[in-house]
């Protein structure tokens, strides 16, 4: 059943999961007006304009995560022109007249995008299920899980743990857990703040941490040494400020390469390939991964960071190989050819940018590429073309 | 130590208390300056390793800045070539100090060896901001043997009034105490949850871990009547806390509220020898004093082996505290044998550990002496039977070469809240119960939630038993 009452089926548009049953409700209170308690969605209508998307009000007590009181719908015309939305347009107020036509995630999606875990390897879903439910998960992860999808919330891991896990990697191997989902910044605090505070003592004393340049929020172990949890919205590009939404697509395009794409629902035990390509650009049974960009970047910084990160997964996958039914790797034709199409003139516009934004992509480029940089390195680069060997130049101080 | 990081340890003086940092950028002359974004993107990042402030040597200091509109002086950084970096907490915003505080942390970086806690530091501590004297303490706690008064810079004021709610509603009749306002209290008068300020989260852990979280949890749980297990856990990660913390490093009013506490949470059997001790470490007259109270043995392997001649001997001790009877020793064939009793009490605790099912309790064997291996520890987890005479529990273990001691003094855990233990830790504990034979341990397992991991140690138990 989805949000309008619609009984969801393979045929009907949407495959996948079942909506959420607090999305229902929406339904069985007649109309398509929305209930309070039901989550928004990106595509719904607001006084005729379609929600973009969600921001996060920054304001308030020093040290006060946001709550779903600071969380504000964007809409269509919002994101380009024009200061913010002021705070009457918090996302769950029941006060909203909104129109509940923007498609639930599961509703976005065809057949080919939805794979139960075991259908793609036996044993995936235990893998799974050891990283989120086990003994060296954090403990109050599955609480949080039950309590946002509860909710109406979407709720997936992202990034390294679906393309390790795929790739053969055990789950003690995968580092920090970066998940995504539907709910904005403020509406998550709500409820993690609620979970960790209230569930176990060990949970309690996790600090929190939330970035209003990102909307990037983070649960750390107590001694602060790596993150046990980092949950940002499904992303949305070509906006102003930070946002975040609802819609696998956009998020799946404004990620730097395909194979980081896929998206691990540990409810239902499935896995997402919104593009319908990560699964076979991560060549998991067998044969040689592909590295393409996922989306079709042109502002100079996040060029610059799509092909520092292309980089650094093409030196960590030649290094070394093997993975799940031994995948070798990597293809990186079309992310060379990508890099090759690449302004000449790219360092040049980051200078236009200035001092902060090359301070910036260094941020990025300390995580991508070698401490010290090798004569493999600038071969590797040399295939790249003009503009990422000058960009690598700069960076490691051997030119510009 | 290297000379490339001696020259750092001269230079990184000064260096970020905060994990996060951003430029201020300047602008044109009559415009207020603006951060840059935090760590420059680099969101992961702890501020205080970075490069920058590692090789080149930063001074402390402080700017006014914007604010939510107002001017707000704030902890920085500057750099040689003037350039600036300020200090955020963990939303994002900058850091508030006032002069003072910022020529105070100064000081305190410059004597980072050797920190000084008078008095007045601590006072002058308690006037910044929380975000301020966490991150200064927090690096302090990691970096330097701290000063334990300087801890008391922080807001114990909170920890109290949590410990006396918790113990108030932990007495039979007994009502929390009115809050200075009703802001935390739903309409009505009943009890609810603490409101969202009185929540001690990350705070206090600089001074101890296992302390402040497990508080306010069970402070959280006791006021909405929270049903379901969870009291022994939180009670034991509690009684676990104050039985690890320096209590130095709590102020004496603090130290007095949680004994008060300890002492109701000793109301229940299973809990009465770790409450009783937690309670002696915190208000003893002297820092040893509960020493006497503890359920420790030292025995010796060697000693055993040694009497060769002659019947064959054990050694062991009888250890008795309060309500707890322990007898340990190790057997000339090899093991440590620990047998436990527990006796009831009189007293009718409001909330028992009792609720939360089938109670394990943890013996620790830790080689002492003159091996390569000292002060490793291997930990045990005995099954408590639970009966109208009271606790009792049985192990029998593999004995560790020469000297070691059993300890006994850590607080039993409910066994469905054992689902972090490592899979040997688990297993080795199943063998160690030799009275508990596979049908019974099928009846306490069998009923914990699916994904708990006494399942698999269950059946590697059983594949390991002869056939």
């Amino acid at each position: 059943m989805d949000r309008t009452g619609s009984r969801m089926t393979a045929s009907a548009g949407g495959y996948g999961p079942p909506v959420p049953a607090s999305c229902r409700r929406a339904a069985a209170q007649g109309g398509d007006l929305a209930a309070a308690d039901a989550p928004v969605m990106t595509g719904d209508l607001l006084d005729g304009k379609k929600v973009l998307g969600f921001a996060t009000a920054v304001h308030g007590a020093a040290g006060r995560l946001p709550s779903a009181a600071d969380d504000l719908l964007l809409l269509e015309g919002d994101g380009h022109t024009g200061p913010l939305p002021c705070p009457d347009g918090a996302t769950g107020s029941g006060s909203l007249p909104v129109r509940r036509v923007g498609p639930h995630p599961y509703r976005q999606l065809e057949p080919g995008h939805v794979h139960p875990a075991d259908e793609l390897a036996p044993g995936l879903t235990a893998a799974f299920d050891e990283l989120v439910y086990g003994p060296d998960a954090p403990r109050y992860l599955a609480v949080l899980i039950e309590r946002l999808t509860g909710a109406g919330h979407g709720f997936w891991l992202a990034g390294g743990a679906p393309r390790d896990l795929l790739a053969g990697s055990r789950p003690d191997e995968v580092g920090d857990l970066d998940v995504t989902g539907t709910a904005p910044a403020g509406s998550f605090w709500d409820v993690a703040d609620r979970v960790l505070d209230d569930e176990d003592g060990v949970s309690a004393e996790h600090p929190r941490l939330f970035s209003p340049d990102t909307l990037v929020c983070s649960v750390l172990p107590p001694q602060r040494q790596g993150h046990t949890l980092e949950y940002r919205g499904l992303g949305i590009g070509g906006l102003r400020v930070p946002a975040t939404g609802t819609d696998l697509r956009q998020d799946a395009r404004q990620r730097d390469l395909t194979v980081n794409t896929l998206l691990y629902d540990p409810v239902h035990h499935v896995v997402l390939d919104p593009l319908e390509q990560a699964l076979r650009d991560l060549a998991y049974r067998d044969g040689i991964r592909v590295l393409v960009p996922a989306g079709a970047p042109d502002d100079p910084e996040t060029c610059a960071a799509v092909l520092l990160r292309g980089l650094k997964f093409r030196l960590r996958w030649a290094s070394a190989g093997g993975g799940r039914g031994g995948a070798r790797g990597p293809n990186d034709t079309a992310l060379r050819d990508w890099a090759t199409a690449l302004p000449e003139n790219l360092t040049a516009q980051l200078d236009e940018r200035g001092e902060a934004a090359w301070r910036r992509v260094h941020a990025v480029a300390d995580t991508c590429l070698p401490a010290t940089p090798s004569p493999h390195l600038t071969e590797v680069v040399r295939g790249y073309g003009t503009a990422a060997a000058a960009l690598v130049d700069r960076l490691t101080g051997g030119g510009g | 130590m290297n000379s490339v990081a001696q020259q750092e340890d001269t230079v990184a003086v000064h260096r970020p208390l905060s994990s996060w940092i951003a430029v201020l950028e300047p602008r044109s002359p009559g415009a207020h300056p603006t951060l840059g974004v935090i760590n420059d993107g680099d969101e992961r990042a702890d501020a205080r390793d970075m490069v920058r402030f590692r090789t080149v040597a930063w001074v402390r200091t402080s700017v006014i800045i914007d604010r939510d509109g107002q001017p707000c002086r704030v902890l920085a950084l500057r750099a040689p070539d003037r350039s600036v970096v300020i200090e955020l907490d963990d939303v994002g915003r900058p850091v508030a100090v006032s002069a003072d505080g910022a020529d105070l942390v100064a000081e305190l970086e410059v004597r980072w060896a050797g920190l000084p806690a008078a008095p007045g530091t601590v006072a002058q501590l308690r006037r910044e901001s929380l975000e301020l004297r966490y991150f200064l303490l927090f690096r302090i706690g990691r970096e330097t043997a701290a000063p334990a008064e300087l801890f008391h810079c922080l807001p114990w004021e909170r920890v109290e009034s949590a410990a006396r709610t918790a113990a108030a509603l932990l007495t039979p009749g007994g009502t929390p105490p009115v809050p200075a306002d009703d802001a935390g209290r739903p309409p009505g008068g009943s009890i609810g949850r603490a409101p969202a300020e009185e929540q001690l989260r990350h705070w206090f852990t600089p001074a101890a871990l296992s302390l402040a979280g497990p508080l306010s949890v069970l402070r959280n749980g006791l006021l909405v009547g929270r049903a379901g297990p969870w009291f022994s856990r939180e009670a034991a990660a509690l009684l676990t806390g104050l039985l690890a913390v320096e209590p130095a490093r709590l102020p004496a009013s603090t130290r007095s509220a949680l004994s008060v506490l300890a002492d109701r949470l000793g109301t229940d059997q299973a809990l009465r020898h770790s409450a009783r001790l937690a309670a002696a470490r915190l208000t003893g007259p002297a820092p040893t004093a509960h020493l006497d109270l503890t359920l420790t043995a030292r025995l010796d392997s060697d000693f055993v082996l040694r009497a060769s001649s002659g019947a064959p001997q054990e050694t062991g001790a009888l250890l008795e505290q309060g309500l707890v009877t322990a007898d340990v020793a190790v057997t000339p064939g090899g093991a440590v044998v620990v047998e436990l009793e527990i006796s009831p009490t009189t007293d009718s605790p409001v909330r028992t550990t009792a609720d939360d099912g089938p109670l394990c309790h943890p013996v620790t064997v830790t080689l002492i002496g003159v091996t390569a291996q000292v002060g490793s520890q291997v930990r045990y987890w005995m099954m408590l039977d639970r009966t109208d005479e009271g606790l009792y529990g049985f192990l029998a273990m593999p004995a560790p070469e020469g000297q070691f001691e059993v300890g006994l003094d850590a607080p039993p855990v409910a066994l469905r809240f054992l689902d972090r233990v490592p899979h040997r830790e688990l297993l080795a504990s199943l063998h160690a119960n030799e009275h508990i034979g596979p049908s019974h341990w099928h009846t306490i397992i069998d009923e914990l939630p699916p994904r708990h991991p006494a399942h698999a140690a269950l059946a590697a138990y059983e594949a390991q038993l002869p056939s």
